[in-house]
């Protein structure tokens, strides 16, 4: 008897759902005129079901009804935010890791020139963000590509021409 | 950083010539919006979250799938990065975060018309147990289960969208639907 519930038990889910073919279903429904078991097995089914359901409609009634799509622009200023939030980091990371190694260093930077190079890398790295974006696109690879020559052009010694160099050659 | 902008606003511009793939991805996301949010949420995520998710999708919509697709594809290519990005989410908090009494609460002011009091309590005791089975429910299991019965969608197209044979699906909405009944009934059985 047992071993019958249980092939049952997969069954009763799709009897539930009232997606049985007429002659299994036909069975099941002989099946539950004998059987408590499954008989309360399939109320719990269709309960638990109607209560996750309430659950859900309950968590969805919570949340906006429209999400503010980030307009292009943004998005590409955001990343933009990133890259230079990134050259900054790098830059800086790599003026005091050479500042440690070189103690007795022939040219110190000053601290205008550390400002400039990040300026510059800051820079660069914008414009590398948005020629990236800019080059996902079909038909905008010509003006990716100018980009990326203006890049290598006004900021010759920063990490961001060193990729983009990488796209033109 | 303008000059950009303005340079990439020119080609976005539909007047420029024909709209782009991207353009209509994002067209897709509009359209689907109020389904990703029916799964984002049919996954437990809060509100907040629920925004997170979908503005990170439509970040990835306005990027695009890496080669270009059917309406169909791209439709299914949303679903499944809205299910996965949620999957992360699940992972990392506690969701289904309001409890069943609130719920009811909630229930209650938004509807007059409500049972006895009696009734209610039962009906908080069983609606919380489901509540913890779902926040538990295997994330192989959930996924199908909130596709399936909160966005109606038929397990074939559930199984295409998360790359899945049909039978595989079948077979995972089996179980979760027999683990919630059973832990529902097996609960009902133990002595108060
Ligand atoms: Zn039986």
């Amino acid at each position: 008897m047992k071993e019958s519930c249980d092939n049952f038990a997969e069954l009763l889910v799709d009897y539930a759902d009232g997606c049985l073919p007429a002659e299994q279903s036909a069975r099941v429904t002989d099946h539950l005129t004998e059987c408590d078991h499954c008989r309360t097995l399939l109320e719990s089914l269709q309960k638990s079901l109607e209560l996750a359901q309430v659950i859900w409609q309950d968590n969805l009634s919570k949340t906006p009804e429209t999400i503010r799509i980030p307009a292009p622009a943004r998005t590409t200023q955001r990343s933009w935010l990133r890259y230079v939030a990134a050259a900054v980091l790098i830059v800086s990371a790599i003026l005091i890791a050479t500042n440690m190694l070189e103690k007795p260093a022939k040219h110190q930077p000053t601290f205008a020139e550390i400002e400039q190079k990040i300026t510059d890398a800051g820079n660069a790295a914008k414009l590398l963000a948005a020629a990236d974006f800019l080059g996902g696109y079909a038909n905008a690879e010509t003006i990716a590509k100018q980009q990326y020559r203006r890049i290598v052009e006004t900021y010759p010694n920063t990490p961001a021409a060193d990729k983009a160099k990488t796209q033109i050659e | 950083m303008n000059e950009q902008i303005a340079d990439y606003e020119g080609y976005m511009d539909p007047t420029a010539g024909e709209r782009s793939s991207k353009l209509n991805m994002v067209d897709i996301f509009l359209a689907q919006q109020s389904r990703l949010r029916r799964i984002a949420a049919g996954m437990g995520l809060g509100a907040s979250d629920v925004e997170d998710v979908l503005q990170d999708v439509s970040i990835k919509a306005l990027k695009g799938p890496a080669n270009s697709q059917s309406k169909e594809q791209s439709t299914r290519w949303l679903i499944r990065v809205t299910v996965n990005r949620c999957l992360r989410e699940h992972r990392r908090r506690r969701t289904f975060k309001r409890h069943a009494g609130e719920i009811l609460k909630m229930r209650r002011q938004g509807d007059a018309a409500s049972g006895p009091t009696a009734e209610k309590a039962v009906q908080a005791e069983e609606l919380e147990i489901v509540r913890e089975n779902l926040q538990k429910l295997d994330e192989t299991l959930l996924p199908p289960l909130v596709l399936r019965y909160f966005c109606q969608l038929k397990s074939n197209e559930i199984a295409a969208i998360l790359d899945l044979p049909a039978s595989t699906v079948r077979g995972r909405l089996r179980d979760a639907r027999l683990i919630l009944a059973k832990r529902l009934q097996k609960r009902g059985l133990e002595p108060q």
